[in-house]
């Protein structure tokens, strides 16, 4: 009956240490490539794949565990000194409103939830550029980037839903 | 909990990528009577420039980054941030927008006047 209990933990621990891997690797990776748009703060957001999967496949839990995993080393490896205040204003706001959220979204309309977390991951940058630059004519900035987490969003949130799918049907047998 | 459809997702989706492309155009298309340009680094103004007087080009030292002023218009001409954003967002004539050095915190704007309704902050 340990055993089980202690294997089961074990498996746990293991899950959350595979997704959180993965998480820092596309994050790293995806600082690699050059910017398409010359607009501070848009990018892929593929890390965020890793974390709403883990939202439905590990749990809410984990899922925050693995987040802050990434934060702090993604930043550690690839960041300057400014990135970090950016990454978790970021990533904290796309947490809580994936989290808030999540009872809404199931099975094919996941993407969905992927572009609310992007559009809060980008609402949570533009409050730190707030503090940190002072406001100015942000209001275009912040369409740019609602319309750049709208297509970024979707892709991601596609790429999660497809895997929770398959994770599903293979590990749960639904 | 209530779910939520993709019939009602995927058109709310349309309609707010939409709106959101929409407000760009509209935001980039304001061409008013603005000629100060301001440059503020950390949060804070260090020169004000206006651009309708300005007779022969020169380059404005701010920080690490080396901005260009130009007869009605400016723009970011070198930067020490590793990505270069600033320097690839060209000049700027209107204040529908500023160049922003992110890495540097260095924001370039056209406007009216100072403030307004954003007060400035930080040290």
């Amino acid at each position: 009956m340990r055993y089980q209990a202690n294997k089961m933990k074990l498996m746990d621990i293991t899950r959350c240490a595979v997704f959180a891997c993965a998480a820092l690797v596309i994050f790293v990776l995806e600082s690699y490539i050059p910017p398409i748009i010359a607009v501070p703060g848009v990018k892929l957001g593929l890390a965020n794949v890793v974390t709403l999967a883990a939202m439905y496949v590990l749990g809410a839990r984990q899922a925050f565990f693995i987040l802050i995993i990434r934060i702090i080393l993604g930043n550690i490896f690839t960041g300057q000194a400014v990135s970090f205040l950016f990454s978790v204003s970021g990533g904290l706001m796309c947490y809580a409103a994936t989290l808030l959220l999540q009872p809404f979204f199931d099975g094919k309309t996941i993407w969905a939830l992927g572009i609310v977390g992007a559009l809060f991951h980008n609402l949570g940058q533009l409050i730190c550029a707030y503090f940190m630059l002072g406001a100015e004519s942000m209001t275009y900035y912040a369409l740019v980037l609602a319309l750049a987490a709208c297509i970024t969003g979707t892709f991601t949130g596609l790429c999660a839903q497809s895997f929770i799918l398959h994770y599903n049907r293979l590990y749960r047998n639904k | 909990m209530m779910k939520l459809s993709n019939k009602l997702l995927v058109p709310l989706v349309i309609f707010f990528a939409l709106m959101s492309t929409l407000g760009i155009f509209f935001l980039s298309a304001n061409k008013t009577n603005e000629n100060t340009a301001y440059i503020y680094k950390d949060g804070e103004l260090v020169e004000e420039v206006d651009l309708s007087k300005v007779d022969k080009t020169y380059t404005i030292k701010v920080g690490g980054n080396v901005v260009l002023v130009e007869k009605n218009c400016i723009s970011m001409k070198e930067a020490s941030c590793p990505d270069k954003l600033c320097i690839k967002q060209g000049r700027i004539t209107n204040g529908s927008h500023p160049v922003v050095c992110l890495p540097n915190r260095v924001v370039i704007k056209v406007g009216k006047e100072d403030g307004g309704a954003d007060a400035v902050s930080g040290k």
